[in-house]
């Protein structure tokens, strides 16, 4: 497993490419040293466990691998809970290294906590979930996530109105529905969904995103509208994260097409989808997220004119 | 009418896998495509569906370039979204007149469950039935019979007969059988070369054709390997 993992990792190495491998090594240096400066305060070492939680939360539902380590691995849940503290390496230096032992504590029982199995009735409870028919037929991403990520959606938005008093709490559940919402356009659909839209490269790639911007838009419309008027002195802060939150899953659309490829996933879209959830954390990366949206949405037509040409 | 017309193809630079390779494939028929493992048929498919482009040559389908317009493509592996219910997967292929309960009372698919419980067979089938849906005139099927069980390859087979007419259909097979109790035609190519075109009315002589030095080859081998 040691031995796959380093040949995944060479194998990204050698796809991303020097220029994108630089980039990647750049933000890698540019968190790390924010992550120093963050974990210096209690209270920043409080919010860099919680999000870190999250995050590996996230990536444990998300990750497609798991039910080869079930198959190949005696212990896979050992084998993940390793991964990820060695993935989280940098945190529980900084943690250790400023004395917030706390905080260390709670990573420690949180991270085994959020990876532990989803509850078996998940699967009907998913079944049973009948938003998606709500949807436009043509919105199959926002059907799939939803049920996909059903539980955590509703636990995050549950915990999010029950502390709606606080400022913080909207707008954290917010980002991290931002968060899932953007692991929907993870998936390369086949060939025949994606000509079974019909339409000519450029209109394709607007019709996916104004359905999801009129989607995300009507779903962040409760939130926001609650936390404007609990917290009038800042009306701003919702509508700004909502845009933000758009102009982000714009972007992990236009990776999506960049890097698409009939049935394939791309460890090239993996990263660069990875660097807008991060982006989403690390306001300096926006630039850099708005200068790649720009440069992917003709790399995406380029990339898909070959199979949707005949649409014109 | 499906033109190919000299098409050459390359996975890598200097191994050719289609050199000058042509093939005309007839209206209203159903052509099969057989050849041994990594033979090219699922690339001849994949370049004719235009996922691939041929390096030269030129496909035209009635005189046009070949379109999603006009093809319907069935996948060897179909990705589904595992969330979504077959029928949600259905209604993305446009057409008013299918309807879709009717059509299920032939393939028997629990439309209103997520695929993600669907076994191998119901997800070809599904695949197939949004094939039918889309209405297509030129269907290409690769593999469509892997996965599926007898009664529904007997339905399938009853089906691609029933609508051939106003269709070409173009199948895959490594089952030769599935191939001669179901084409017009079939078209035997092997690294990349067409060997042979058969009418069906030439059928007999393709397993003498194909497997006569295929047996021999492998009573040879099997005689050392056993021996030794």
């Amino acid at each position: 497993m040691v031995r796959l993992r380093v040949l995944q990792a060479g194998r990204m190495a050698t796809t991303l490419g020097l220029p994108h491998l630089l980039l990647l090594l750049a933000v890698l240096a540019t968190g790390l040293a924010l992550l120093w400066s963050v974990t210096k305060s209690p209270e920043g070492a409080r919010w860099s466990v919680w999000l870190s939680v999250a995050a590996i939360a996230s990536l444990h539902q998300n990750r497609n691998d798991r039910p080869f380590a079930d198959r190949q691995l005696e212990q896979p849940m050992q084998w993940f809970l390793a991964e990820y503290m060695l993935l989280l390496t940098p945190l529980w230096l900084c943690i250790i290294a400023h004395g917030q032992l706390t905080e260390l504590l709670w990573m420690l029982l949180l991270i085994p906590i959020s990876i532990l199995k989803q509850p078996g009735k998940h699967h009907r409870l998913a079944q049973l979930f009948k938003l998606g028919r709500l949807l436009p037929r043509e919105a199959i991403e926002w059907k799939a996530g939803l049920r996909r990520f059903y539980l955590p959606l509703v636990v995050i938005n549950t915990a999010g109105f029950a502390a709606a008093f606080y400022p913080v709490a909207l707008p954290l559940s917010q980002v991290l529905t931002g968060w899932l919402v953007m692991g929907f356009f993870e998936k390369n659909e086949s060939l025949p969904m994606l000509r079974s839209f019909e339409l000519p490269p450029s209109r394709f790639l607007w019709r996916k995103i104004a359905l999801h911007a009129r989607i995300y838009s009507l779903i962040s419309l409760p939130p926001s509208l609650i936390f404007i008027f609990l917290h009038p002195e800042y009306w701003f802060a919702m509508p700004l994260l909502v845009l933000t939150m758009l102009v982000l899953h714009t972007y992990a659309i236009l990776v999506k097409y960049t890097f698409y490829d009939p049935q394939q996933a791309s460890p090239a879209g993996g990263f660069f989808r990875a660097l807008g959830g991060v982006a989403a954390l690390l306001p300096l990366l926006f630039p850099l997220i708005l200068l790649l949206g720009i440069r992917f949405y003709f790399k995406a037509l380029n990339n898909i004119k070959p199979l949707l040409h005949d649409f014109d | 009418m499906i033109l190919i017309d000299s098409i050459s193809f390359a996975w890598q630079k200097d191994q050719p896998l289609f050199n000058g390779f042509s093939l005309s494939l007839t209206e209203g028929e159903i052509h099969g495509i057989a050849g041994l493992n990594g033979a090219g048929k699922t690339t001849l498919l994949n370049i004719l569906a235009s996922y691939l482009k041929p390096d030269h040559g030129h496909i035209s389908i009635n005189g046009n370039k070949p379109s999603g317009k006009q093809i319907a493509f069935l996948e060897t592996e179909n990705f589904f979204y595992a969330y979504i219910t077959g029928r949600e997967y259905l209604q993305l292929f446009k057409n008013k007149h299918f309807n879709d309960d009717a059509w299920n009372e032939l393939f028997g698919l629990p439309l209103d469950e997520l695929i993600e419980h669907y076994s191998t067979g119901m997800k070809k089938k599904l695949a197939i039935m949004a094939c039918i849906r889309s209405d297509k005139p030129v269907m290409i099927l690769d593999e469509p019979f892997n996965g599926l069980d007898l009664e529904s390859s007997r339905m399938l087979r009853s089906l691609l007969l029933k609508i051939r007419a106003s269709k070409t259909i173009l199948i895959t097979s490594h089952i030769l059988e599935s191939l001669t109790n179901l084409c017009d035609h079939i078209h035997y190519i092997e690294k990349g070369k067409l060997v042979f075109s058969q009418a069906k009315q030439d059928f007999d002589e393709i397993e003498h054709k194909i497997f006569r030095s295929l047996e021999d080859k492998h009573k040879d081998l099997l005689g050392r390997l056993l021996d030794s």
